[in-house]
């Protein structure tokens, strides 16, 4: 008799969220709320500046707070990695239709703000920022807006983007195997539907254990 | 599609009974909120995808921002926008290429970004009108009508000014960048609205018997 065969394990999914550097530095023990408004600070300051010199200093302050911090400067750069096309686009876009200087500016400018956020994601947990929110969205509560569900439908959101990239995948190999690789419906109906289907049973979750009530 | 007429008269049977809340938002408000939220990040990080015959690659994160207007309607459609983009902005890494934080809003895609809650409010006020009143033949055209409406109205211009803002380039130049994401603007919009015309026949409770 013929054994049979061990279905093909999937390839795993790029990780999201949880993606930390490790250690404990002082940007880990420093509290989240400081950490976003010190990453605000900053991003305003490189924007209202506009000069190749801050911009191009504030790469190397980055790079300098992340040693200090014993975050891993490969974890950093590995963002580079991700937009490397998009960067060398904007560089050539820059060479063509404005002077070195100012492409300079652009790309530094660039470059530092997301390095700078970058820095924050590696040594801030994804909760840590929902309740940042919270405290954030808290003068609107004139408006009638609670914080509280706010913070909830976040914590649903980051709950839900694991199961729905492994939709997603799913739905893309599906289609795959029908030859329909080329089809958009076809990849992305089934993720569409899983996630209402999602969204009913959390709802569900929520309602019974009195969400409503509170 | 034709509907059976004994499928409108017969209850579905997983329509949660709505219950309100004191002057909240109803839980499963909340967690189509934060599941749409979720589904315009997957969407966002999803790598561009060869699409027709000549496998033009395109980016989907705006059919998750139409997808939400289309199927939440405007107010939990622009909560939906609007969590995933308070969020991105305080720094969890869910724009497209993983990026994330307030450095985005130096990016070219600052303008663009910004206005999805707004383009989900707009798509959102047309498709509740549509699924409540049009006939059910017509729910997909006027859902694409919708859904081109809101990138038009908000998208576009938010994003050309934005363009030109961050590069420091004249409009001129940052409309033409625009340009070449119409075509698939198009077929986006096309596949959004044709699946949200499909939710809407499969799960009335989501939108139109709410």
């Amino acid at each position: 008799m013929r054994a049979r065969r061990r279905p093909r394990p999937l390839p795993a999914r790029e990780q999201v969220l949880g993606r930390r550097a490790p250690g404990n530095g002082f940007l880990h023990r420093s509290p989240a709320g400081l950490k976003v408004a010190m990453l605000a600070l900053f991003t305003a300051l490189v924007l209202v500046a506009r000069e190749p010199v801050v911009s191009a200093g504030g790469v190397v302050l980055v790079l300098l707070t992340a040693l200090a911090a014993q975050v891993p400067l490969r974890m950093l750069l590995a963002l580079l990695r991700r937009l490397w096309l998009l960067l060398v686009v904007l560089a050539a876009l820059q060479l063509l239709l404005n002077d070195p200087l100012t492409g300079a500016e652009v790309l530094s400018r660039i470059l530092a703000t997301l390095l700078a956020a970058q820095l924050l994601i590696l040594t801030t947990a994804p909760a840590e920022l929902v309740a940042v929110l919270r405290v954030l969205l808290a003068p609107l509560r004139v408006l009638g807006l609670e914080p509280g569900r706010v913070a909830l439908a976040a914590l649903v959101m980051l709950r839900s983007i694991p199961f729905l990239a492994d939709q997603f995948r799913m739905a893309g190999r599906q289609a795959a195997a029908r030859g329909l690789e080329r089809n958009l419906k076809a990849r992305t109906l089934p993720l569409l539907l899983g996630a209402v289907e999602h969204a009913r049973d959390t709802g569900r979750a929520l309602s019974a254990r009195g969400i409503d009530q509170v | 599609m034709t509907t059976h007429p004994a499928e409108q008269q017969t209850p579905a049977p997983d329509v949660p009974r709505r219950r309100r809340s004191r002057g909240g938002i109803p839980a499963q408000s909340i967690a189509l909120i934060g599941v749409f939220a979720a589904l315009i990040a997957v969407l966002a990080f999803a790598p561009p995808i060869p699409v027709g015959s000549f496998g033009v690659p395109i980016t989907l994160q705006t059919m998750g921002v139409a997808l939400a207007g289309l199927v939440l309607g405007p107010w939990r459609g622009l909560a939906a926008a609007g969590l995933y983009v308070a969020l991105g902005l305080l720094g969890l890494p869910i724009f497209a290429g993983f990026a994330g934080g307030f450095g985005v809003l130096a990016g070219p895609s600052a303008g663009y970004l910004l206005a999805f809650p707004i383009a989900a409010l707009v798509s959102g006020l047309i498709a509740r009108a549509v699924v409540r009143r049009a006939a059910r033949r017509w729910w997909m055209p006027l859902l694409f009508l919708a859904a081109i409406t809101g990138s038009i109205l908000a998208t576009h211009p938010a994003g050309i000014l934005g363009l030109s803002l961050n590069l420091q380039i004249g409009v001129r130049e940052a409309l033409m960048m625009d340009i070449v994401f119409w075509p698939g603007d198009v077929v986006k919009s096309l596949t959004a609205a044709a699946a949200a015309a499909l939710v809407h026949r499969a799960a009335p409770w989501v939108l139109v018997r709410r």
